[in-house]
């Protein structure tokens, strides 16, 4: 086969349309050719926006299988990276709140689809929200950004600029009293704040929101407890903030 | 209150998949499970939509979790962003099961393949991503009705570029070029950047 004709299977090879022998051809030739190894990367990254598109929530019982068998297998050895000689592996964050977020999202979804007809405006709401969270949580730009809750717990704040959208994930929060609600804030560089909504965790401490109003100039998102309600600017000591524009 | 006086808890810096992925080849367990949280509805629906079939489907997502772990210390990030390559390896593991499979079972579900990987305009129940369903709906629709069925049969359907040209009674070359035109107009319609 001709190199122009290898050219032209930059596509086949980027949707994994070559058979054995082809795809074996095709990746002798992009190992001499910069313009098709940088077509593939392309028609890679387009064919990875299509597959995103069919993003599914999988059972839970498959991510306790995937860590399960994570914990008992060998990872490659790096290739010729000195600085990684000796280095001992990070173990030191402990977060769980994204498999909380899942899971709450999914006990949501499961309220809504039990709901009934007579709550059906609720429900619209409760499943356009679920929805917004849920495509927060598996955009490809999402960053996290994470930090113990001074009263106990942990939060979690997922943005995806491409969303254009942020969500709030918390567990093991701690009640905030009768009169009491917890509040996020988005933070500007000044310090000034403005409120990004209100909420209650739920009786085990969980807690999956999406923050309300657009984070603008926002670097940080914050976190109070105000009198039931809310405020219109925080009256108490932070008990979480995390940067939330790298 | 949150002025540079007031008290402030610590604030900590966002985690990228680039990084999480940095630090799962460091044997960074923890990283792990935030990178299968992030990645895995995208890799399940993905295998799914190829494999159909949901008990293998969750079999061919373990194997491609258990891929990223094992290889991550080879990642580069030249070669593409993290979600790249973890789809690039999801599908490949989908298309090599379905095409096994179908070798063991004669190829007798070729017509429903087919018919499987052609509409689009159908979204399941199941699928979280509807906005970006629904700009993928879009971008293929901007397709010539050739360049669209090259592409759905192929990327949904695995099959190969031979059976593609089969199936739609279309010379092979055709093919070839009809699924490389198909994808740079679809990059452009959906602005991937790499």
């Amino acid at each position: 086969m001709s190199d122009a004709d290898l050219h032209l299977l930059s596509g086949a090879y980027a949707v994994d349309a070559l058979d054995v022998d082809e795809r074996a051809a095709f990746e002798r030739h992009l190992e001499t050719c910069p313009t098709c190894t940088d077509e593939v990367r392309e028609l890679r990254a387009t064919a990875a926006v299509l597959g995103a598109a069919e993003a599914t929530t999988p059972p839970a019982r498959l991510r306790e299988s995937v860590l399960a068998q994570v914990r008992t297998t060998p990872q490659q050895l790096r290739e010729q990276d000195p600085s990684s000689a000796g280095v001992v592996p990070l173990r030191a964050r402990s977060s769980r709140l994204l498999a909380v977020a899942a899971a709450v999202l999914a006990f949501a979804l499961v309220g809504v689809a039990t709901w009934g007809i007579a709550a059906h405006q609720t429900s619209a709401r409760l499943t356009a929200q679920a929805a917004q969270v849920s495509s927060v949580l598996t955009a490809a730009d999402a960053t996290t950004s994470t930090g113990a809750v001074g009263t106990g717990g942990r939060g979690t704040v997922v943005t995806s600029a491409s969303q254009g959208a942020s969500v709030f994930v918390g567990s093991g929060l701690s009640e905030p009293g009768a009169d009491k609600t917890y509040q996020l804030w988005y933070i500007d560089a000044s310090g000034s704040a403005r409120s990004a909504g209100t909420f209650r965790p739920a009786s085990d401490g969980s807690v999956v929101t999406p923050l309300e109003g657009e984070p603008r100039t926002a670097t940080t998102v914050g976190l109070t407890v105000e009198p039931a309600g809310g405020s219109a600017a925080p009256t108490t000591t932070p008990v979480l903030a995390v940067s939330v524009n790298a | 209150m949150w002025g540079p006086r007031g008290r402030r808890a610590r604030v900590e810096p966002p985690a990228t998949l680039e990084r999480l992925l940095g630090d799962v080849a460091h044997g960074d367990d923890t990283a792990f499970e935030q990178l299968y949280d992030r990645m895995a509805p995208a890799v399940f629906g993905l295998v799914k939509r190829v494999l159909r079939d949901p008990a293998q489907s969750e079999e061919v997502t373990q194997e491609v979790f258990l891929e990223v772990w094992r290889s991550a210390p080879a990642y580069e990030a030249g070669r593409g962003s993290p979600s790249a390559w973890v789809l690039t390896m999801a599908h490949r593991r989908a298309v090599d099961r379905v095409r096994s499979a179908q070798a063991s079972r004669d190829r007798d579900d070729v017509a429903a393949r087919r018919d499987a990987a052609v509409p689009y305009d159908v979204v399941g129940e199941e699928v979280e991503a509807r906005l970006e369903h629904e700009q993928v709906r879009d971008a293929l629709g901007s397709l010539t009705e050739l360049q669209r069925q090259a592409v759905q049969l192929a990327f949904y359907g695995g099959y190969t570029h031979t059976e593609v040209s089969e199936l739609l009674g279309v010379p092979l070359g055709t093919v070839k070029t009809r699924i490389r035109d198909g994808l740079i107009r679809l990059r452009d319609a959906l602005g991937v950047t790499t």
